[in-house]
C-alpha cells in the first residue's frame, strides 16, 4: 500500500514542470552562474563550497514545500474527503507527504552537489560528499514538517505564493543568499538564528567545517517542527469538523 | 440503550434516533433506518431533506448530535477503516494530474482485498479511459471514476450520494446496470437521489425523507403509488376553486390568473370530470408532479423544508 502511495506521489512530482525546472533546475543554474562570483573563504570553506551547500539546501527546501502545498490543493479539490472514505489513516496521509517531500528533496541536493563536483569547483573526498548529502537530507526534515503545516494553513489558490514568500524570506534572512556571521548587524544575526535555514545549512557543511549547531540551534529546529505539526493538526481538525 | 448488548445484527446499516443540527437548522430530526444485507435502498427526498447529512454521518464524516449509527456492525469510522464501505460523494474530488487507472489503483492499494482495477473500471464503464488524465474528463466521466472508486474496495456496503448527477441519459442507464451487478453479488447499496423514477426503477425499497425526517419507508412500488401525483392544468377564466377541488380525483385546486392547476391522485378521473362540468375550460395539460408535490400529497404538510 505504502509503495503505491509513495510511487504515485513521486510520479506526480516528476510529471510537474514546476518541480523539474524550478525546484531542481534553478538551484543548479544559480550555483553555476553565481557560484563563481564568490571569492575567498566563508566559514572556513571555499566560497564555492559554501554556496553549493546553500543551493543544495535551497533546492531541497523548495522540494519539500512543494509537496506540502499539494495538501492545500487536495483539500480544495475534495481529494482529502475522498481519502477519508478509505482505510488510509489521516496520520498515514500526512506521513506520506513528509516522506514524499524527503524523497523529492534528494535529487535537488544531489544534482547541485554533482554540479559542484563535475565543474571541479568543489573538491571533496567520497566520504565527505556522502556526509554532506546525507546530513543535508536529514537536516531538511524540519522543513518537510513545516511544509505540511503550510499546506494545511494555505488554500490551493495561495499555496504557491505562500511557499514562494517563505522560501524567499528564509533564504534571505537565513544566510542562504549571503553569509551572515559575526560581522553582520545584530538584528540580522538574531533573525538568522531564529530561522531553520541558518541551522540546516550549518549542519549540512558541518562535515567540512566541524562546526555544529549549539543547543540553541537544535532548539530552534525543534520549535519549527512543533510549529509545523501544530498548524497541520489545527488544519486537520478544522477539516474534520467541516460538515459541508 | 439497554438493548445495545443484544442487538448483534448483521445489518449493513442500522441507525436509530439520529439527530443533527447546524445552528438553528435541524438537518436530521430523529431518523431510524435499517439496510439489510444485499438490499438496495433509495433515500429519496428534495434538496435540504437531510439525505446528505444522514449519509455523511453514516460514513463518519460528521458526528451526530444524538442517536446511534452502526455500519456493518461497527462504528462508522471503524467501518470505513475496515475497508468494508465504498462511498461516492458529490463533494468527492480527484487529482487532476493522475490518470484514471492510477487513481483507481491508488485507492485499491489502500484496501485489503480490492477488486482488480480493471474490473472496477469495467463496472464503471470506463475501461477505455484508463490512460486518460483526470483533467481531460467530462463531468459525467468524472462521476464514473468516483463510482469506480466506490466499488474498487469490493465493499459490503456501497453508499452513493446523488450518483447520477452530471450524467447524460446513456451514462445514467449504464450506471444503474452496473449498480445492479454489484447488488446481485450480495452487496448492500444505499443511494440518495431526488429522482422518483430512479428510486422506483433501481431500489428494492424507498425511504422517503423530508425536512430531516423519514416520512415513508417501504417497497418501491408502494411508495411510488403513494407519491405518484399528477397535475392537470387548464385555462379557465371563470371557475369556482372549491367546486374544482371537489371533483373526483382532485386533491387540490389552485389558480394563477386565467390558469387553474389541479393536483390529482387520479388524473384521468379528474380530467374527465373537468371536461364534463366546465365547458369553458381549454388548453388541457397533464404532467407528472415533481417530488415536492409528491411530498405535499404524502405528508399533507405545506413543505416546510429547511
Amino acid at each position: 500500500m505504502t509503495f503505491t502511495y509513495l510511487g504515485t506521489e513521486l510520479r506526480r512530482s516528476f510529471r510537474n514542470p514546476r518541480y523539474v525546472f524550478f525546484t531542481i533546475g534553478v538551484p543548479v543554474v544559480l550555483f553555476l552562474v553565481i557560484g563563481n562570483a564568490f571569492k575567498g573563504d566563508v566559514f572556513g570553506v571555499s566560497a564555492q563550497t559554501w554556496y553549493m551547500v546553500n543551493m543544495a539546501v535551497f533546492g531541497a527546501i523548495g522540494a519539500v514545500l512543494g509537496v506540502g502545498a499539494r495538501i492545500a490543493d487536495e483539500r480544495d479539490s475534495g481529494w482529502n474527503r475522498q481519502l477519508r472514505l478509505t482505510p488510509l489513516p489521516p496520520l498515514g496521509y500526512v506521513a506520506g507527504k513528509v516522506m514524499t517531500g524527503m524523497l523529492v528533496a534528494l535529487p535537488a541536493l544531489v544534482l547541485v552537489c554533482l554540479a559542484g563536483r563535475l565543474t571541479g569547483a568543489v573538491q571533496l573526498g567520497a566520504t565527505q560528499w556522502a556526509e554532506v548529502i546525507g546530513l543535508g537530507w536529514v537536516a531538511i526534515l524540519p522543513m518537510a514538517v513545516v511544509g505540511v503545516g503550510l499546506g494545511y494553513f494555505s488554500s490551493g489558490d495561495n499555496a504557491q505564493a505562500v511557499n514562494g514568500g517563505v522560501i524567499m524570506l528564509m533564504s534571505m534572512f537565513g544566510g542562504i543568499w549571503f553569509p551572515i556571521d559575526a560581522t553582520s548587524p545584530d538584528w540580522l544575526r538574531v533573525t538568522a538564528h531564529s530561522l531553520p535555514t541558518y541551522w540546516i545549512t550549518q549542519i549540512t557543511r558541518a562535515p567540512l567545517t566541524h562546526v555544529w549547531p549549539a543547543a540553541g540551534g537544535w532548539a530552534v529546529l525543534a520549535v519549527w517542527v512543533a510549529l509545523g505539526a501544530r498548524l497541520a493538526a489545527r488544519g486537520y481538525r478544522r477539516d474534520a469538523l467541516r460538515a459541508a | 440503550m439497554t438493548t445495545d448488548l443484544v442487538t448483534q445484527t448483521q445489518d449493513a446499516v442500522s441507525v436509530s434516533a439520529l439527530r443533527k443540527t447546524f445552528g438553528a437548522v435541524t438537518a436530521v430530526d430523529g431518523v431510524d433506518l435499517t439496510v439489510a444485507p444485499g438490499e438496495v435502498v433509495a433515500l429519496l427526498g428534495p434538496n435540504g431533506a437531510g439525505k446528505t447529512t444522514t449519509i455523511e454521518m453514516l460514513l463518519g464524516l460528521s458526528r451526530p448530535d444524538s442517536g446511534t449509527v452502526r455500519v456493518l456492525g461497527l462504528d462508522p469510522v471503524a467501518a470505513v477503516r475496515s475497508g468494508g464501505v465504498g462511498a461516492m460523494l458529490q463533494s468527492g474530488g480527484l487529482l487532476r494530474d493522475l490518470s484514471v487507472g492510477e487513481t483507481v489503483r491508488l485507492v485499491a492499494a489502500m484496501h485489503r482485498s480490492p477488486l482488480p482495477v480493471g474490473r472496477a473500471l469495467e463496472l464503471a464503464g470506463i475501461g477505455d479511459l484508463a490512460d486518460r488524465r483526470i483533467e481531460t474528463l467530462s463531468g459525467g466521466q468524472r462521476q464514473r471514476v468516483l463510482f469506480a472508486l466506490a466499488v474498487v474496495p469490493d465493499p459490503g456496503l456501497a453508499v452513493l450520494a446523488e450518483p447520477t448527477v452530471a450524467m447524460d441519459v446513456e451514462t445514467r442507464r449504464a450506471f444503474w446496470v452496473a449498480m445492479h451487478e454489484l447488488a446481485q453479488e450480495g452487496r448492500s447499496v444505499l443511494f440518495a437521489t431526488h429522482y422518483l423514477d430512479e428510486a422506483d426503477q433501481s431500489a428494492d425499497r424507498i425511504v422517503l425523507m423530508a425536512a430531516g425526517r423519514i416520512v415513508a419507508d417501504g417497497p418501491a412500488t408502494q411508495i411510488k403509488a403513494a407519491v405518484d401525483v399528477r397535475r392537470v392544468r387548464a385555462t379557465l377564466p371563470a371557475g369556482d376553486l372549491d367546486r374544482l377541488a371537489s371533483l373526483p380525483g382532485v386533491s387540490l385546486a389552485e389558480r394563477q390568473g386565467a390558469t387553474v392547476t389541479l393536483t390529482c391522485d387520479d388524473a384521468d378521473a379528474a380530467l374527465r370530470a373537468l371536461v364534463e362540468t366546465e365547458p369553458g375550460a381549454c388548453d388541457f395539460e397533464v404532467r407528472g408532479a415533481d417530488l415536492e408535490d409528491a411530498f405535499l400529497a404524502l405528508t399533507g404538510s405545506t413543505g416546510d423544508r429547511s
